[in-house]
């Protein structure tokens, strides 16, 4: 190429990476007049074009190219375009050709291997790492060939054949021996992957031994301890595993990790029938402990050897004394560090239950706090809240009445005033307070008495006090994150919307956190607000799945083969996110919901949705749960009044709900592919049944497809809520603040969604074949509109009484109500328009001779006219029960916030002070401060709710006018 | 009371707790990914008895010669995990591992404000090699911070630079 072109081209490859793809555009076809022929000009046309949604002309270029790419950079601007097109396959193809022409090109042949990486084709990447090393025999090379040999072994198709594996693995094995004999080991990384290959085959000795090998000490020498404990551990080395934990915990006596190991080999070498290693490790805690009695580790090793020895039926008292008495004592110690709760939660589980209550009263008093008295320091501060929150696992808070609760809920705020002027004054605004905690905690039981007394009333002065407390504290996210969950509890979309906004949550925590906020946004009629955050997920999984392929490369590049297998598991993880395939969906239909131009415009956006009705392809059994469930904070009790482990429940609570959302996405992606279907099977030609046998295998099968998907889909979408019918799906508990909320499987369940759905699929078919049940069909359908109006005529506003979820509900089945007219007015425009558009009188000749032929061909059709009226029928009920959802929009008024922050402040007896910290430091700049005022927010949300639904709303109608 | 083990992929699905703190970014997947391809072994993630992240550290080892050195890119400890000399643990075990690969020294940069994080890094050892300008967002300066590993005999790459460096010429 020569240099002119050369610079030219650096102007495009420039325009692409910044994604000014029409100037690229622009620039090569400059280049490409005067050179028309320049290969890498033309590819970088095509990858323009790709990226400007010019897939089909971008195709051909494509095509042209393959046929001979000529040099490297042509073939890497294409490797480009087959990664965007996701035709992995074809990169391999151009460089395996590529390479065929020049045997032995380092370049080509690396590039080769990372194509065949990318499509996981391991038996290639072998043989080609094999030329390469044939070629440039460098190490890497060797070892990139060993790593394919066992990745076929572990995860190609020969994994499932446990002989076959065998046999890749000891070949793999066999391939590094020959190395280390040549005295060839150059890298860790190649030590490390001979270990791994060793652990594989579970030759756990020669592992062992290889560890302790002059090779692997040279090369290896920051080899982590942890590899050697994994292979005691293993090969049941018990007494080794003693001694070496023992010899970690001299010198690090607050690892955790190594306490854990030490009492596994301790109590098996008991089952063992050595007990005289009790003593020995009694002896070795205690010691530990007389030497480093400032650090947590040797205490709650301790808890830890006690609750052991009762598990394997041996006497802990006469060594360690009373259980409680350690927990009290690991209390007085540590109870002003706020990891305290977390350390003696593990082990409140095994305090009987009825000492429960008496540990608490005894953490309390230990404190020295009492209802008279106040924290004079910050380190009784921390263990007055540590003393609270066990006193709450302890399940103390269960048994209380609203009228307790509520003192104590007084009581917590007033502690939370008075140790902010106490201790709060100097903080920086990134900082959480010190006495934050009481105000969380206050919320956790004031949800308590909300759902004791089933007033959203109480939730709301819930909201007033967190905006309080986050006022003081921007940044603490505990707060803001219970918020979140409160505004969602009361069906306040925007004052959620206002809390998300402030956490800032991106990348991975767009799947690991949306749970909290994007999955309830369907639920709101706030379109407006869920968008971009629809958007801003599905950017983020499409970019990371094609981006993590490369991140297999890198692992290769970098001999980092202990990560490979994680990369591809994570990879997985990604893509089978549910989460990922239910805001796919939701943003599809969302988007069918809200369009707004005429029939036509209408079905070429609808086209370009390119949503295939006939697969599904989400695959629902490898759907994964990435939700970050620990997130928020709570300290609800361990066991409920029946003595059930809360941690087992809340488990199965999760689990449970994971399974609801699964079959929630089950029925949103049919709901989605039958719109969409039937949209599709209007708009293809009819052939009569007759016509269709005469023909036998006729041309037109994408007809008979189409008729038989319709069928079948219909078929699924009754399948779906058969299932759950026997199923009987239960609401998940709503006992505690922070537990999951419910499902919007169950307001799907509580609307008409499967009758009219099912309803209008079978009427769309029938109405495409002309049959006479069509009629019938009809008739039905406007029945349904005709309920569908009532049902939205019954439901009844919010009032004082209404329970703490109401609003949230209503407001579900408000919208849901919508989302099937605005679906079905989107089907329907369509029938009628075709049609109309079909009437005799409008249509040209040849047209007009098929349809006379339909209508006297079989007397058992129906005629245009007959649909059209039919059509027009269905519309109208359709209309009236639209104009009773816009003229009802008054029922979603929410309750009414009486008070301001300030007056709700006074009557919890607090007064303010002026917040100075508007222009506080330099740091302010990474805090998003959440402005929310309680008092109006319901209303703003009300306010926006019914501005978008009632949009929504009149443009449907607009869409099924018809005269 | 802390157990170490290296970070793993599927910890960034839990790492909220660190990450939703005011000071601490939430990189792209790329970012993350990138130091597990390249220097899996200086990623190490803190967790506690019951099995919360409550820190983390990722750095790595980079320069020729006598400027072979490790480098803190990130050091994040959850609030609720603080005061617990979590943060030194994280630091020794990444000094540890640069021993081993015998760097001469150890460095990081830190926002000028942020005053605590300093006066840590002062405790631990290191000291304010020179000023890096308007070197993070909004134009803030930043320290470039030191301490000498064993193989760095006469302690020369602790000598503090008098004059500030601009961001471009950091080698």
């Amino acid at each position: 190429m020569d240099s002119v072109n050369e610079r030219r081209l650096r102007i495009v490859f420039d325009a692409i990476d910044l994604g000014n793809n029409k100037k690229a555009l622009q620039e090569v076809e400059k280049v490409l007049k005067k050179t028309p022929n320049l290969k890498t000009g033309l590819a970088l046309k095509a990858l323009s074009l790709i990226r400007l949604g010019r897939e089909r002309e971008s195709q051909q270029i494509i095509n042209e190219l393959e046929k001979d790419p000529e040099d490297d950079s042509t073939l890497q601007v294409m490797t480009y375009c087959y990664r965007e097109l996701d035709q992995l396959d074809k990169i391999c193809k151009v460089y395996s050709d590529a390479a065929k022409k020049m045997p032995g090109n380092e370049e080509l042949l690396t590039q080769l291997f990372m194509a065949h990486v990318r499509v996981n084709d391991y038996k290639s990447q072998q043989t080609v790492a094999l030329q390469l090393f044939k070629a440039k025999p460098k190490n890497p090379y060797y070892f990139w060939a060993v790593m394919s040999v066992v990745l076929q072994a572990l995860r190609g198709s020969e994994s499932k054949d446990k002989q076959k594996a065998k046999v890749l693995l000891s070949l793999a094995q066999k391939m590094i021996d020959k190395i280390i004999k040549e005295d060839k080991i150059e890298a860790e990384q190649e030590v490390q992957l001979y270990l791994s290959i060793l652990e594989y085959q579970e030759k756990y000795e020669d592992a062992l031994e290889f560890l302790q090998s002059k090779v692997c000490i040279e090369k290896f020498p920051g080899a982590p301890i942890t590899i050697k404990i994994e292979i005691y551990k293993k090969l049941k080395k018990w007494k080794e595993l003693m001694s070496l934990s023992q010899e970690l915990l001299q010198e690090d006596p607050d690892r955790w990790d190594y306490y854990q190991d030490y009492l596994l080999a301790c109590f098996e070498l008991v089952k063992d029938g050595d007990n005289s290693v009790i003593d020995l490790s009694f002896n070795f805690i205690t010691d530990i402990l007389k030497s480093n009695s400032k650090v947590r580790g040797p205490y709650l090793a301790r808890i830890e050897m006690h609750k052991r020895m009762r598990n394997n039926n041996l006497d802990p008292e006469k060594l360690f004394g009373d259980y409680q008495d350690l927990l009290i004592e690991y209390f007085s110690i540590f109870g002003n560090k706020k990891c305290c709760v977390n350390d003696l939660k593990m082990f409140l589980e095994h305090l009987p239950v009825e000492r429960r209550s008496n540990l608490a009263s005894k953490l309390l008093q230990d404190t020295g706090i009492s209802s008279t008295t106040l924290p004079q320091n910050k380190d009784q501060l921390q263990k007055h809240i540590c003393s609270l929150q066990i006193s709450r696992l302890c399940g103390s808070h269960s048994a209380l009445s609203i009228e307790h609760l509520q003192a104590l809920y007084s009581a917590l705020t007033l502690h939370y005033e008075h140790s902010f002027s106490a201790f709060g004054k100097d903080l920086l605004s990134t900082d959480i307070g010190p006495s934050d905690q009481y105000s969380i905690l206050a919320a956790h039981i004031m949800y308590d008495i909300a759902i004791k007394s089933n007033s959203s009333y109480r939730l709301i002065e819930t909201l007033h006090f967190l905006n309080y407390l986050l006022k003081n504290s921007p940044s603490n996210f505990h707060g803001k994150l219970l918020c979140l969950q409160i505004f969602h509890i009361l069906g306040c979309g925007m004052g959620a919307h206002k809390v998300y906004d402030s956490l800032d949550i991106k990348h991975i925590q767009l799947d690991s956190m949306g749970y909290l906020h994007c999955a309830h946004l369907p639920s709101t009629a706030l379109a407006s607000l869920s968008k971009p955050i629809y958007d801003q997920t599905l950017k983020f999984f499409t970019a990371s799945y094609k981006d993590s392929l490369e991140y297999l490369a890198m692992s290769y590049k970098y001999g980092s083969f202990s990560k490979l297998q994680e990369f591809m598991d994570f990879r997985e993880k990604l893509s089978n996110s549910l989460h990922y395939s239910m805001v796919s969906v939701e943003a599809l239909l969302q988007e069918i919901i809200a369009f707004n131009g005429t029939n036509q415009q209408n079905y070429l956006q609808f086209q370009n949705m390119k949503i295939e009705p006939n697969e599904d392809r989400i695959n629902y059994e490898e759907l994964t749960d990435n939700r970050d469930l620990n997130v928020m904070l709570r300290w609800d009790p361990i066991r409920d009044e029946n003595n059930e482990s809360l941690y087992d429940k809340i488990k199965e609570i999760e689990k449970e709900s994971f399974n609801q959302d699964v079959v929630l996405l089950r029925i949103r992606s049919t709901l989605l592919r039958l719109v969409a279907s039937s949209v599709e099977l209007i708009h293809t030609p009819y052939r009569s049944l007759n016509t269709k046998e005469q023909n036998g295998h006729s041309s037109n099968s994408s007809v008979e497809d189409g008729d038989e998907s319709q069928t079948i889909l219909i078929d699924t979408w009754d399948s779906h809520f058969k299932l759950i019918e026997i199923l009987k799906y239960q609401q998940s508990s709503s006992q505690f603040l922070v537990n999951l909320l419910p499902s919007r499987l169950h307001v799907i369940l509580q609307l008409p969604y499967n009758k009219v759905f099912s309803l209008l699929g079978k009427f769309v078919h029938n109405l495409w074949m002309s049959s006479v049940e069509t009629k019938e069909l009809g008739k039905a359908l406007q029945q349904a509109f005709l309920d569908l109006k009532s049902f939205i005529e019954t439901l009844e506003p919010v009032n004082e009484t209404s329970n703490l979820f109401y609003y949230r509900d209503l407001q579900a089945k408000f919208i849901g109500c919508v989302e099937i007219m605005s679906l079905c007015s989107f089907v329907l425009s369509f029938c009628y328009d075709k049609c109309s558009h079909n009437q005799p009188q409008t249509v040209s000749k040849k047209k007009k001779q098929q349809s006379n032929l339909e209508v006297n061909e079989n007397s058992k059709q129906i005629t245009i006219k007959e649909k059209i009226s039919l059509i027009t029928d269905i519309m109208r009920n359709l209309k009236s029960a639209l104009n009773s959802a816009e003229n009802s929009l008054e029922k979603l008024k929410p309750i009414k916030v009486e008070k301001n922050l300030n007056e709700y402040l006074a009557s919890l007896s607090i007064t303010p002070k002026e917040s100075n910290k508007t222009n506080n430091s330099e740091t302010a700049s990474v805090i998003t401060t959440v402005n929310i005022d309680i008092h109006t927010i319901f209303d703003e949300n009300y306010q926006q709710s019914v501005k978008e639904l009632s949009m929504l709303i009149k443009d449907k109608l607009k869409l099924i006018n018809v005269k | 009371m802390t157990s170490l083990r290296a970070f793993v992929c599927n910890d960034m699905f839990k790492f909220n707790g660190v990450n939703l703190d005011a000071l601490t970014e939430t990189y792209g997947l790329s970012f993350y990914m990138q130091y597990l391809a390249h220097w899996p072994e200086y990623f190490q993630v803190a967790v506690s008895p019951s099995g919360e992240i409550m820190g983390y550290i990722m750095g790595k080892a980079e320069g020729m010669m006598e400027n072979w050195h490790g480098h803190v890119t990130a050091l994040s400890v959850s609030p609720d995990y603080r005061r617990l000399g979590l943060a030194a643990t994280l630091m020794k075990f990444l000094e540890d591992v640069s021993e081993k690969k015998r760097c001469f020294f150890v460095d990081l940069f830190v926002r000028v404000s942020n005053q605590i994080a300093i006066n840590m890094y002062h405790q631990l050892g290191y000291i304010v090699y020179r000023t890096v300008l308007e070197y993070y967002s909004g134009d803030e300066n930043a320290y470039d911070m030191r301490k000498a590993l064993k193989r760095d005999v006469d302690k020369k790459s602790v000598i503090p630079l008098t004059n500030p460096v601009r961001p471009e010429d950091i080698d």
